[in-house]
């Protein structure tokens, strides 16, 4: 919008001191975040919706395909196992440590081994009754093709576990946000009979913390299309900075080119049950 | 254990369809042409999410190497959509990868064999898109069956394949033999002895951990239909994120110059030979967009 175009576009780095990033350092981060998960692309942009101030290979970053095999509730949410998350519990591994008010909730923080009952409520089930339409009459498809004996059939699994009743997958992108001067992630879901998610649906995947604040319906900066979710960049940068902050007390320095895999570990917190890569063999 | 493949599912994502209602009001109009088209595969999925052909905002543009390449036809009514003779589509699709293997194209650009043919009905009053996607794959030879199931390939030879595979343009198939990677031109020069003993290495977007993917199909085609010298196939399903394996594949052709019989048309989710409908009112339609705003 408005706001974009008159930002000026950062040229000197301050991603140590306030925890944003120039565009050249976005390309930096992707380049490290692409080169040790193969998984991310970089990705081009719709003709209308290219940025100069990014290459034309190197507008915005894709992962597809991530698995998201449970719903957030049925992670068995009980308010006592949430807890509100510590910058060094979000990082412990990475060596940091710091203060208490980084405010990203871990809704299933009690609850790490436990999945062994989950149950679907009502309307879950319901969602089995996808209104597929029956095209078995609208197509002839009698005598289409010979039988073909070496087609692999998935098992459906009959085990009555909702990991394998509702798998979605999502496709992730990360595009730089030029107003906050941060990467922002951007989602589209699928069910499990290929078909794009609504908002609504998608609110299922997103933490209850999350779902109605930190994510918003909004243009993609590279895309021409309808509006996609997307958690809100309004926070990242503070967020980045106290990481980062951490990082450094304890003698670690991030590098520029490390930000993204710190930033993926903590938009983690947002969509807990979608499974991307954010390597976690990676040392920080 | 029966010799299986698994198919690729077609993903497609809403910029895709928000690139055919832009494309189809302003561009194709009415016209029914065959469109070229590009699907991204990939050999980096993980188990759990379908061995996929993504659709997306660039498909009509991005011609990529890695991609698949094939057509989209768009139909003007769902009565065009319903008639079209798919048996048809299919054939003519899978005549043309014939002729690239008999007249030797696959092994400059072994690309040719990853092709599909996306059937469409794009009802742009009511958001509502119909697709059948076809992605042929020839039965040569016939009664396969495995001399040897597949196994993981360990770590340090999947290394140096995905290197090579990295360094050289991410060609869809390629020759391992005596430790060495080789472009598959190679293969025509090979005697039998050597071509017996030699891997087809064929980056593989099956997510199954044990079991190989659609792109081996058209690759195990063509090797049988070019080297009628062999009978036991050594192939090598490439992949990054889960276990590489190698198998060892033989069965019978009768006559290597006729055409194989093909399959191809995508099952949907109940297993059936039918299209997908989706309705992206929620998405596209101004009325239902602007109940979501904040």
């Amino acid at each position: 919008g408005a706001a974009e175009k008159f930002t000026p576009i950062l040229k000197e780095s301050k991603f140590r001191e306030t925890g944003v990033l120039t565009p050249e350092e976005f390309i930096v981060a992707g380049d490290h975040l692409v080169h040790h998960c193969a998984t991310w692309q970089w990705a081009k942009a719709d003709a209308s919706k290219k940025r100069d101030y990014l290459p034309d290979e190197k507008q915005f970053l894709i992962t597809r395909n991530v698995p998201c095999r449970k719903r957030c509730r049925q992670m068995e949410y009980d308010p006592q196992q949430e807890k509100v998350l510590t910058s060094q519990e979000i990082g412990a591994e990475e060596g940091f440590a710091g203060d208490e008010d980084s405010g990203w909730v871990d809704t299933h923080h009690y609850n790490q081994e436990s999945n062994a009952a989950l149950e679907l409520d009502k309307d879950v089930k319901e969602e089995d009754d996808d209104e597929e339409v029956d095209l078995d009459n609208l197509v002839e498809s009698g005598g289409l093709e010979d039988a073909d004996t070496n087609r692999f059939v998935a098992k459906r699994e009959i085990m009555g576990s909702a990991e394998v009743e509702h798998p979605r997958t999502y496709d992730l992108h990360i595009t730089y946000d030029k107003y906050y001067q941060v990467p922002r992630l951007w989602l589209g879901g699928y069910n499990e009979n290929r078909r794009p998610l609504t908002t609504d649906e998608m609110n299922e995947d997103f933490s209850a913390d999350h779902a109605n604040k930190t994510i918003t319906i909004e243009t993609h900066p590279h895309i021409d299309g309808p509006p996609m979710a997307s958690i809100h960049p309004c926070r990242h940068a503070e967020t980045m900075k106290r990481l980062i902050d951490q990082l450094t007390e304890n003698g670690k320095d991030l590098g520029v080119h490390q930000y993204m895999l710190v930033f993926l570990k903590f938009v983690q917190a947002v969509i807990p049950t979608i499974d991307y890569d954010y390597t976690k063999s990676i040392q920080l | 254990m029966n010799v299986a493949f698994v198919p690729l599912t077609t993903l497609a994502d809403i910029s895709f369809w928000s690139s055919i209602n832009s494309k189809k009001l302003h561009e194709w109009k009415l016209d029914e042409s065959p469109i070229e088209c590009f699907a991204e595969y990939s050999i980096q999925d993980f188990t759990g999410s379908p061995s996929r052909l993504s659709f997306c905002h660039d498909s009509f543009e991005n011609a990529s190497s890695s991609r698949f390449h094939g057509f989209a036809l768009a139909y003007n009514t769902i009565e065009g959509f319903q008639n079209v003779d798919r048996r048809k589509i299919i054939e003519e699709s899978a005549l043309s990868i014939f002729h690239n293997i008999k007249n030797g194209v696959w092994l400059e650009r072994p690309e040719i064999l990853n092709t599909f043919v996306l059937t469409i009905h794009a009802n742009l009053k009511k958001f509502v898109y119909t697709y059948w996607n076809c992605v042929p794959a020839l039965c040569s030879p016939e009664n396969i069956t495995y001399v040897q199931e597949p196994i993981e390939l360990d770590t340090g030879a999947t290394q140096q394949l995905l290197q090579y595979y990295r360094s050289h343009g991410y060609p869809s198939i390629f020759i391992h033999h005596k430790n060495l990677c080789l472009p598959l031109s190679h293969l025509m020069q090979m005697t039998t002895v050597d071509a017996a003993a030699a891997y087809l290495v064929v980056a593989d977007g099956s997510t199954e951990t044990r079991v190989p993917g659609w792109t081996i199909r058209n690759a195990l085609a063509a090797l049988s239909l070019s080297r009628p010298d062999i009978n036991e196939y050594r192939l090598i399903s490439l992949r990054a994120s889960l276990p590489s394996l190698h198998y060892v594949i033989t069965g019978t052709i009768t006559d290597p110059s006729k055409f194989p019989k093909t399959v191809g048309w995508e099952r949907s989710i109940r297993g059936k030979l039918e299209p997908i409908t989706v309705d992206m009112k929620s998405h596209f339609d101004p009325h239902s967009l602007m109940e979501q705003s904040v």
